[in-house]
């Protein structure tokens, strides 16, 4: 807080036109020109315009940088998922968008693993919903060891993750699904005296050109309903 | 004395003269779409208020001015400043966002353009 004072006197304003306006009204006072009182009421005014004029502009550049700044935070917030701060799904649709484009103008390849933690709802029915966020969170956190920066990792819906690999073809997708299969099954969050322990099923899919978007997530899904069927704890492939 | 009471909307703020204590609040964000519009009548009232009379407590709470309103500010604070030079008791509280770095820097660029009396304050600090 400030002292409640009066503060000192302002700075003037200068510019280039207001040096040329005192030189010609040193001229016109010099030659007792009778325009000379007036010449001064008009430079006194412009001088108080330019001021004004300056600070409009940048209180209002300040302002505009508060919005980008709070612009900014609601893009993180809108794209991120909450609780594992992961990406969230309107982020992954935007990204796959993307990553197809990309794929059909470069003829590049990209993956696509759906995963699911199994049996998940036995978590929450018996250790309650805190219990299972902590544990949807800490295999979030898990992930991130396993992945490449240009990956993306994101919540696609309760307790199940979409991870796009770029420039990864099936083989690869494979590989890399095992090794997040195994995170989790090693991962364990102690809950009340208790070690929480879940695995996670994977349905791998490979983009192919010409396919759509739902195509290449069908087929990830359907290789993650054939893992379940399986006996989870495991990744299925889509052929 | 003619009163002054403003709704406060979306895009402009409360502005109201409690003439008991003699404050003229204004409250909210300000981006309306004419500004110049919406802030004659506060600065005729304020012009009209400070010919009868000599003290007059502002104080100020906006989070956010568009380019035209900050115009309008400046301006009402030009008039401000006048009636201080002329020897009226005027004083000025602006309210800032402790939570937004930013919001103290705006205060200090207004409270650069007066001499009157202009205290900066966190609301914060008037909520507690």
């Amino acid at each position: 807080m400030t002292p409640m004072e009066a503060s000192p006197p302002r700075e003037p304003a200068d510019d280039d036109l207001l040096a040329e306006m005192r030189l010609a009204l040193e001229k016109a006072a010099a030659r007792a020109n009778p325009l000379a009182p007036d010449m001064e009421r008009f430079m006194a005014g412009y001088r108080k315009l330019l001021r004004c004029f300056n600070k409009t502009v940048s209180i209002s550049d300040r302002y505009q940088s508060q919005l980008m700044e709070i612009k900014e935070r609601f893009e993180v917030t809108a794209s991120t998922d909450l609780l594992t701060g992961l990406a969230n799904r309107w982020k992954l649709m935007e990204q796959l968008a993307m990553e197809q484009s990309r794929a059909e103008r470069h003829g590049c390849h990209f993956s696509i693993l759906i995963a699911d933690l199994d049996h998940f709802k036995i978590i929450n029915d018996t250790f309650g919903h805190q219990a299972g966020d902590r544990v949807l969170k800490s295999i979030a956190d898990s992930f991130g060891h396993e992945l490449r920066a240009e990956d993306l990792c994101g919540r696609w819906g309760g307790e199940e993750f979409l991870i796009l690999l770029p420039e990864t073809g099936l083989t690869k997708a494979c590989l890399v699904a095992e090794k997040l299969i195994a995170r989790v099954r090693a991962n364990s969050v102690p809950w009340e005296q208790q070690e929480l322990k879940v695995t996670m099923s994977v349905g791998v899919g490979a983009f192919s050109r010409g396919m759509s978007l739902d195509a290449c997530i069908k087929l990830a899904d359907d290789a993650l309903y054939l893992a379940k069927k399986q006996g989870r704890d495991r990744f299925a492939a889509a052929q | 004395m003619r009163t002054l009471d403003i709704e406060q909307s979306a895009s402009t703020p409360r502005i109201i003269f409690q003439p008991d204590e003699r404050v003229l609040l204004i409250r909210g964000e300000s981006y309306p779409e004419n500004s110049f519009e919406f802030y004659a009548p506060v600065a005729g009232w304020l012009k009209e208020y400070l010919a009868g009379e000599s003290t007059l407590n502002l104080d100020i709470n906006v989070s956010y001015l568009n380019s035209s309103s900050t115009k309008c500010m400046l301006d009402l604070l030009d008039i401000l400043e006048e009636a201080h030079c002329k020897g009226a008791r005027i004083s000025l509280v602006w309210r800032y966002d402790q939570e937004n770095p930013r919001s103290l820097d705006l205060a200090q660029e207004f409270q650069e353009e007066v001499t009157l009396p202009f205290a900066i304050r966190s609301y914060q600090e008037e909520q507690s």
